[in-house]
This record gives structure tokens, sequence and C-alpha cells, in this order.
């Protein structure tokens, strides 16, 4: 297929290759995002791999009815850093993924260090309490998981009796257990970000919580291990690696996570910027040597076999899942009989699936053009924090005219929204009582309105908005807030959007069609999360580090060639 | 123990329970949590000012909304003199106003002088800072120089804070307001029972 309009010669450099946020910030697209290069639990494999980190089970003390503790530790050129693992036995009735559950198959800490017996002693009777409990600002990250209990007890039945479970199997699930939370920065008494900031392997966005989960999936797999032999004896047997490697860890997200993209602006424009200035460089690239060309070859096939293997029982995502099938094939036959001669042939091939393909089609294209890019792109994760210490300070000598016009600028896409239809206002964000667990409510069928949380962004934008147009023009903010202080957090708001194009997303927050599951599957991509099966509109299952290498093989295999499946002769 | 984090999503819990806008809590929540990283007794001396007042206080004695008028107004606020609620409550929003302007601050209240921009105060008495916990106080402010502050200042710590249970129960309390009260539709709100 030809090119079609060349760009201009005066815009050939990366930023006219941007996608914009009128076209990146918007649920749907969100919804359909893909993990990349620039994903956490990427970058932080790169890095453990690149400065030799050294991994070892420092204690294992779990007794034969999978009840006890374990140690892992991860030691790097400057600090350590340690899973201490607690093994419990739950009863299935209280096997429970929501937040407000009381119990769990295992329980975690990442602890700064290497645990001493009283250490040990104090998480000992806290960790296993969780949020009922208190940890130290020695520990670093708190978590908790539960067992996917048929493939958990599938794997142990097949391995105590000398045998390896299919493939397709482990596939068809990815995890033996699935985290249900992984808190960090300060909470419950945890470090504060601000201490692990001039820590390198720490100071990106999430690497505390994306080592915690890394860690976990050894424990997984070696207590199923370790069951398999106490019940099997001398019959039982490890899984073999490649099987080893089917398993990542499962995580279940509910609205506990949907606040963050909205409560964190400045980090989320952050990461959004590096991710679309990424696929800007790639676009931008004027010429494709073959061996590139092969090499995204190679990793379209490993997405195609990965779409085959991703299942969900959700009737949206099916369709998704049909879609980007379809998609990928597309894509094969285009670059069949793809010119890859004309200039700038990425870009011609994202255009063409700009018109052609689905959401999640155009998403995983993105995604999959980054990665024959490493050199090009994967410095960008550098750029994918913010300080979120300082108080950005209102500015307010602007006059309510200059802030008009920059409203009808950067948030008309909020103006243009008529909230006095019911649909367009009829769900309220707010905090329950229970375990201040973030909710979604009906505005016209429940309680709590008055304690609605300030979630609904462009609603407060437009009430801003109608508020200041009833004021002379020249009039300063600060004098307008005087009177209006119920507009202060917007006010700030708007005036760190002109600063931060990819801060907000430019749908409606509180819409009676709004899919919680957008937000989710955004903030996951960029985890690196693989296999989104939506389990409602507001609760998500994924897998993470799926195919990865064990600690013990990251120094013999490549550390950021596994998210897709590899290709038949190649496993 | 509480780390930051805990300390100002707390202070910001409270004052909007208490009936802040959620720009002023927001901002308070901020200030309480540069007072911890110096160890000074910010959400004590929030939780007296909120038994002191069951709702806000007048605008003209209340450090928060004072405080974020400050701000605003930048290189444009002239005065430099107060009478402030709780003058502690002031101290953050005054660093952020110098140091917009590439300035430090020079606070004299009582009988303490602080030199203080957002990084780092000069003047802070070694022994306890009870003596920062005036109910009100006549407040003095003026721009200043920050080249004194690279010596003998104080810097943040990032190492959270104790903080005594009756005191934090005062926040606690505030901060519940802000909750919507469970209930079996509010349960179904989150997710499935899964």
């Amino acid at each position: 297929m030809s090119a079609t309009a060349k760009p201009p010669q005066s815009q050939s450099s990366v930023a006219h290759f941007y996608r914009p946020p009128e076209t990146v910030m918007r649920l749907q697209r969100m919804g359909s995002a893909h993990q990349g290069r620039l994903s956490f639990m990427r970058s932080l494999l790169r890095r453990l791999k690149r400065e030799q980190w050294q991994f070892s089970c420092t204690a294992w003390e779990i007794n034969e009815q999978g009840i006890g503790y374990a140690v892992y530790s991860a030691c790097g050129p400057e600090r350590t850093y340690s899973l201490v693992a607690f093994a419990h036995d739950l009863p299935d009735e209280l096997r429970n993924d929501r937040v407000i559950a009381t119990a769990w198959d295992a329980t975690f800490t990442l602890f700064d260090g290497l645990p001493t017996h009283d250490d040990i002693a104090r998480l000992a009777a806290n960790v296993p309490k969780q949020e009922a409990g208190r940890i130290s600002q020695r520990e670093i990250c708190l978590s908790r998981a539960n067992r996917s209990v048929r493939l958990f007890n599938s794997v142990l039945n097949h391995l105590a009796t000398g045998q390896q479970p299919s493939q397709a199997e482990l596939e068809s699930v990815g995890y033996l257990m699935r985290t249900t939370a992984v808190y960090g920065s300060g909470k419950f008494g945890a470090a504060d970000r601000d201490k692990l900031l001039d820590r390198p392997e720490l100071a990106g966005a999430f690497q505390a919580e994306m080592l915690t989960v890394w860690l976990i999936r050894s424990f997984t797999l070696d207590l199923v291990e370790h069951l398999a032999a106490v019940h099997g004896g001398e019959q039982a047997v490890k899984l073999e690696p490649h099987l080893r490697r089917c398993i990542g860890v499962g995580n279940s997200t509910g609205l506990g996570m949907a606040p963050f993209l909205m409560n964190h602006p400045v980090l989320l424009n952050n990461w959004m910027m590096a991710r679309e200035e990424a696929l800007a460089r790639v676009r931008a690239q004027e010429a494709v040597p073959s061996a590139i060309q092969e090499q995204f070859q190679h990793y379209l096939q490993r997405a195609v076999i990965n779409a085959d293997y991703w299942q969900s029982q959700h009737p949206l995502q099916q369709t998704k899942l049909q879609q980007l099938r379809q998609d990928l094939a597309t894509l094969q036959t285009w670059l069949a009989a793809f010119d890859f001669q004309q200039a700038y042939p990425w870009d011609a091939l994202y255009r063409q699936a700009e018109q052609h393909l689905s959401l999640e089609g155009q998403e995983q294209l993105a995604m999959l053009l980054l990665e024959p890019y490493g050199d090009l792109v994967d410095g960008l994760t550098d750029c994918m924090t913010a300080d979120e210490r300082e108080l950005r300070l209102i500015n307010g000598r602007q006059s309510l005219g200059e802030l008009s016009e920059q409203l009808h600028q950067y948030y008309h896409w909020a103006l243009q929204i008529n909230y006095s239809e019911p649909e367009n206002r009829s769900r309220f964000w707010y905090v329950s009582e229970e375990k201040l667990e973030p909710r979604l409510g009906e505005r016209f069928e429940e309680p709590g309105t008055e304690l609605e949380q300030p979630l609904c962004i462009g609603w407060h934008v437009k009430r801003f908005y109608q508020a200041l147009k009833t004021w002379p023009a020249d009039t300063p903010l600060a004098e307008f807030l005087l009177q209006h202080p119920e507009h202060r957090h917007i006010a700030r708001r708007v005036q760190t959007g002109t600063q931060h194009p990819y801060m907000d997303i430019q749908d409606n927050l509180i819409s009676a069609d709004l899919l919680p599951i957008n937000l989710l599957r955004l903030k996951l991509s960029f985890f690196g999360a693989t296999r989104f099966d939506p389990r409602s509109d507001r609760w998500v299952r994924i897998t993470m580090f799926q195919h990865a290498p064990f600690p013990y093989e990251l120094a013999d295999m490549s550390a950021d060639d596994w998210v897709y499946p590899p290709l038949p002769e190649q496993a | 123990m509480y780390s930051l984090s805990e300390i100002e999503a707390m202070s910001r819990k409270a004052l909007r329970g208490t009936g802040y806008s959620w720009g002023h809590a927001e901002e308070g929540g901020k200030a309480i949590r540069w007072l911890s990283t110096y160890q000074l007794p910010g959400v004590v001396a929030l939780a007296h000012y909120l038994q002191a007042h069951a709702t806000r206080p007048d605008f003209a004695q209340d450090p928060f909304m004072q405080g974020g008028f400050i701000c605003d107004q930048g290189s444009a606020w002239q005065v430099h003199t107060l009478h402030i609620a709780y003058p502690l409550l002031l101290l953050p929003y005054l660093a952020w106003w110098a140091s917009s302007q590439q300035q430090a601050v020079c606070v004299t209240w009582e009988t303490h002088t602080l030199v203080v921009n957002t990084e780092a105060i000069v003047g802070l008495p070694q022994e306890s800072a009870a003596c920062f916990l005036q109910s009100q106080a006549d407040i003095q402010f003026t721009l200043h120089s920050s080249a004194e502050l690279t010596s003998h200042s104080r810097q943040a710590l990032y190492y959270g804070q104790a903080i005594d249970t009756v005191v934090w129960q005062v926040l606690e309390e505030r901060a519940q307001r802000t909750y919507v009260p469970a209930s079996d539709a509010s349960r179904h709100g989150a997710g499935p029972a899964d």
C-alpha cells in the first residue's frame, strides 16, 4: 500500500509525529492500552540484569502444611532488599479478593535490607494483618495474595505424582497466586517515597512494587514445589524451566486503583509523554533497515500467539480480543506487501492502522513498533517520574479573562458536555468507611453524594468556568477564589493543566456509561501487565511477569525478551 | 510512627471533614507534611486547632485561608504583619510564598525568629518545640536572602514522625466525616463478591 502525504520537510522532527492529547487521553483508547518497552516491569528487569544483582532464598521456614515464612534477598551494587513472605492456612470460604478481606493465603512485605530474627518476629505480628497492622520505615511495600485454587491444586497434584502439567493449562490461567493489593509510598507506616528518591534502583515509578511482585512469583513456585514434595515424597518433581516460566503473578484490581490517574496528574502526564515520545521517535525513522523489519515481524508473530492464549469471560473483552486477533492478521497481510522503501514507513503503517484497525489493534501496533528500538526509547523511562512533594502554587494574579481563554483552549472537552443531562452526571465517586475503599455510586439512587470526591474533573471545570464568567474579566483569580473557595482545587488543576497537556482524561468520569476498567487498564499497561481479563465493568484480572526469567536465571537469559510467548521452535 | 504520606492524607481529610474546600484541604495536608519533615509539631498544632474550632474560624485569623491567599498573591502580597491563630500552621505557606520569589522568609513571633525556605530552616531551638504551639500570635515576616540557609539549618528528613494516638484520633474523627457509611448497595459499588 503506497504512502499517503509525506510529512512536510519543515515538520519532519519527532514532534510532528506525536499523537495529541485529544487522541490518547480518551477512555476508550486508554481501555485498549498495551504494555511496551517503557513498562515498569521491563525497566526493572533490564536494570537488575545490567547491574548484575544477586538473588537468594535466605530463609525457608515453611512446614508440611504450607504454613510459615520465607525470605528472598535481592543484592544490588549498593543495597539489598528482602521479600519476607508469610504463608497461611486460609479456609476456602474466607478467600476473597476484595480490599475488605481480612485473611489471605499469603502476605508479604519488601524489607529494606536483610531482616534479623527480631524483624521477622515484628513482621509476623503485623504483616498478616495487612491494613489492620502497622509496618515501619524499614518496610517498603506491603502485599497479599490468594491462590488460584484450581491451578494451584492441579500443578501440585501433577508434580507430586511425578508429572508435568500441560502448557495449555498453565497458559489458560497464567498464575498460581494473585495479589489483591501492593501498597507502597508510606501506607500503613511504610517508607515514604521521599526516602527512596536518591536510590536509582527504586526512584523510578513503581520499581519497588514490581520488585516485590517478581519475588512473590518465585515464592509461589517454590511453595507449590515444596508442597508437591511433601505430598509425593520421592516421586515428586519440580516444574520444567520453560513451564515454570509460564507462571506469572496474577493481580486482581478494582476501583481502589482508579482514582490514582486523577490524583497524580503530573505523573500521568509524564508517563503518557514518555510513551508518546517513544512512538513518535519510531514513526520519525525515515528509513528502516531490513534487520529491524525482521525483528518487527518476529514480535508481531509472537503477539499473534499472545492474542490466541489471551482469554476472557467478559463479553466486552471477548469482542475486543476477536478484533485484536483479526487486526493482527490484517497487519501480517499488510506487511507481506508493505513498501518499506517509502520515507517514514512506520508512520505510514501506523496511519494505515489508525484508519482501519480497532483501538486494540492500534494500541498493540503502537507498542510493537517500539520493540526493535530499545536504544532509541528505553532511556525515556528516566522521564516517567514526577516530584509530587511540592505544592503547585496557584497563580492568583492571573486574570479571569485570561483563565477563561485558557479553559477554552485546553479544557474545551469539559466545557462541551451538558451536565444537566442526568446521564452525564449519573455516577459519583466516594470513599467508603469500609477499609477506606474508593467506590462509584449511582447519584440518583444512593446516599452519600454530599461526600462526593472531586474526581469529576470535567464537571468541576465547567462549574468553575460558569462561575468565573459572571465576574469582570480583569479580576485577579485570587479575589475570585476568596469568594469561591470551592473552586480552589480546580483552579490549581487547570493552571497545572496548561503546562502538562497529557495530564487530564478528556472524558466524562461520572457518566452513565463510564467503564472504570478503562482507567485500570491504562495504569496496568504501564506496569507491564498482560492478559487483561475484566470480571465486571470495575474489576479486572491481569498477569504480571508471565514468561519472564526467574532471579536465578536472569544472568543467563535476556532480561527483556519475555513478554510475548516464544515462537514454537524457541520454547 | 506515621509516614509523611499518612500525615498528609489524614491532615487533608481532617480539614475537609471540618468544612474546608478541597483546595484548602489539599494545601493544608501539604503544609502539615512540610512541618513534619522538620519534626515540627504540625499534627499537634492541627489537632489543637481543630479542637478549638468546631468549624472554621474567622478568615482573618485562619492560617489555612490566609496562607492560601498570601501564596495566591505572590509578589503582590505586601502586608508583613498578621494576627493569626496557631502561627506554626502559617509557616509552610510563608516558605512557599518566599520560595516562589526565589527567596527565603524571615519570620518572627513571640521570641522566635526563623529564616525559612522550602528546603531548610534556620533558628529552630534545640529543645522541645512545644513553644511553637501558641494558639494565636502576632507574626511578622519579610523576604530574606536564602544565603544563610546553607549553614546551621535543619534539613528536611523523610522518616515520618511519631504522633501520639490521642492526637491522631482528633484528626481521624474529622476525617471520618468524609467517608460514606458502608451499606449493601455501597459494597456492590466496587466489584463483585469475588
